[in-house]
């Protein structure tokens, strides 16, 4: 047998090894307690002021949306009524339209007799339903009952 | 053009029933890969391109699996509460905030407290109704929890809505517009996020299903479908929590890319919290509850309530 070649044997570093580190790492704390709650009530004191500024800014925006929806409103009505009676005309002279083969016939009676029997001669009563759509087409009085009914 | 309108919110509820479904399953995948990062590993990346496919992949895998059920089930309870969990769960997504083509709600807030309600019946009566002690335990367990953090949750709520003063959620955004809620009122916010951990049985407060005492909780006679249905219903509110959070907290709904940045960075802390917290313990929970967030939110009502006399 040779000579047994210096074997290496497997031990610590001279000096030995480092010391463990055992010792508990806590985190970092980059606050303390009161740079905390101070930081919170700042900024909640800040969020708070911004939060005032934008509800009086909403307050001031349904103000406005309001007057402007006041202002608007007699003009929407005015105009309603206006279309109403625009209706009523062409309802008229459809009827007239329809019925001037019909002898004896009179737009608005019942071959001259009267709906209203009770009532002074040129009042004014508003038309049912059925009456007012009678003209139209029978899709769109559809729509518009299928809506009257649904609001 | 009346039907058509109505032909258009239907479109729209198609499409947003789709988009859900389709987040949903992004989430899982999203989950599944945090997850595996979290513990150094890779997570799916083999199906489709780098495992983009993995959660269609599941979902037909669990589709054609055999639904079991047990022998002494109730089956009618057994087999259509996962059904009812999951249509609830999509019908509280028609409160998502849109500005056409969708349902407004004006008392969107109630509606949502509602669903979110009877959304635990589903999960007693699956649980009681799969015949298990397992499941029964399980379905106590997380009907208790979601009882209790419901009440917290609506009162942590209330600090909100009395901020707005309006039950629509899309005048959250109306009065974020300078300042977002969550500066201030940060601690309700914290509550709000861990409440909505709690509420969705997410990982700190999954006693549902914690594994070392009952098997897998209220799900464990549930096999395909079923489950399914159950694990959707439950992503899908973890969807819609972090999408409520975004709204109430984060500056709302903008018509905006990053409104649904928020949104999945949220989800993205659903997941991270349960890549890295330890399960909590059920009675230091039902006392987190009762004892801590409700004294704190009713405190925050008040406070808020007066700052908002103040103001007017």
């Amino acid at each position: 047998m040779e000579a047994a070649v210096a074997r290496k044997q497997d031990l610590p570093p001279p000096g030995g090894y480092k010391p463990i580190p055992f010792k508990r790492v806590p985190a970092k704390t980059l606050f303390s307690g009161y740079t905390m709650f101070a930081g919170y009530f700042g900024i909640t004191a800040f969020a708070m002021y911004l939060y005032s500024l934008n509800y009086k800014q909403i307050v001031k925006d349904e103000i406005e949306m309001r007057s402007a929806k006041m202002a608007i409103f007699p003009m929407l009505l005015a105009e309603r009524d206006r279309a109403y009676l625009k209706q009523l005309r062409k309802n008229r002279d459809a009827e007239a339209e329809l019925m001037k083969d019909v002898p004896g016939w009179e737009v608005g009676t019942y071959y001259g007799e009267k709906i209203y029997k009770l009532l002074p001669p040129d009042s004014f009563v508003d038309p049912i339903f059925h009456e007012y759509y009678a003209h139209s087409r029978s899709w769109e009085w559809y729509q518009r009952a299928y809506l009257k009914l649904r609001s | 053009m009346f039907i058509l309108d109505i032909y258009l919110i239907m479109i729209g509820l198609l499409i947003l029933i789709v988009g859900v479904l389709i987040g949903v399953a992004y989430l899982t995948l999203l989950e599944r890969k945090v997850l595996g990062y979290i513990q150094i590993r890779k997570g799916p990346n083999k199906v489709g391109f780098m495992g983009i496919l993995q959660p269609f992949s599941d979902g037909i895998k669990l589709f054609t699996k055999e639904q079991t059920y047990p022998n002494f089930s109730n089956y009618i309870c057994y087999y259509f509460s996962p059904v009812l969990s999951f249509i609830l769960c999509l019908m509280i997504w028609m409160l998502i905030p849109y500005y056409f083509n969708l349902v407004s709600f004006n008392l969107g807030i109630l509606f949502f407290l509602s669903c979110t309600s009877l959304g635990v019946y589903t999960v007693m009566v699956s649980g009681w109704s799969s015949n298990s002690n397992y499941a029964l335990l399980g379905g106590l367990r997380a009907v208790a929890q979601t009882i209790s953090y419901e009440v917290s949750l609506a009162l942590i709520l209330m600090s909100s809505i009395v901020m707005i003063m309006d039950f629509n959620l899309l005048m959250f955004s109306l009065y974020q517009s300078m300042i977002w809620f969550i500066f201030l009122m940060f601690p309700l916010g914290l509550c709000w996020m861990s409440s909505s951990l709690a509420e969705t049985n997410r990982t700190p407060f999954d006693f549902a299903e914690g594994e070392s005492e009952l098997v897998s909780g209220f799900n464990v006679e549930y096999s395909s479908g079923g489950f399914v249905l159950i694990f959707l219903a439950e992503y899908s509110s973890i969807l819609f929590m972090s999408l409520l959070f975004t709204l109430i907290y984060l500056g709302g709904f903008n018509l905006s890319i990053f409104f649904y940045l928020k949104l999945s960075l949220i989800s993205f802390l659903f997941v991270w919290v349960r890549g890295t917290l330890p399960r909590y313990r059920y009675d230091k929970l039902m006392y987190l509850s009762w004892k801590s967030y409700l004294p704190v939110s009713l405190n925050f009502l008040l406070f808020f309530l007066g700052f908002k006399v103040f103001l007017i």
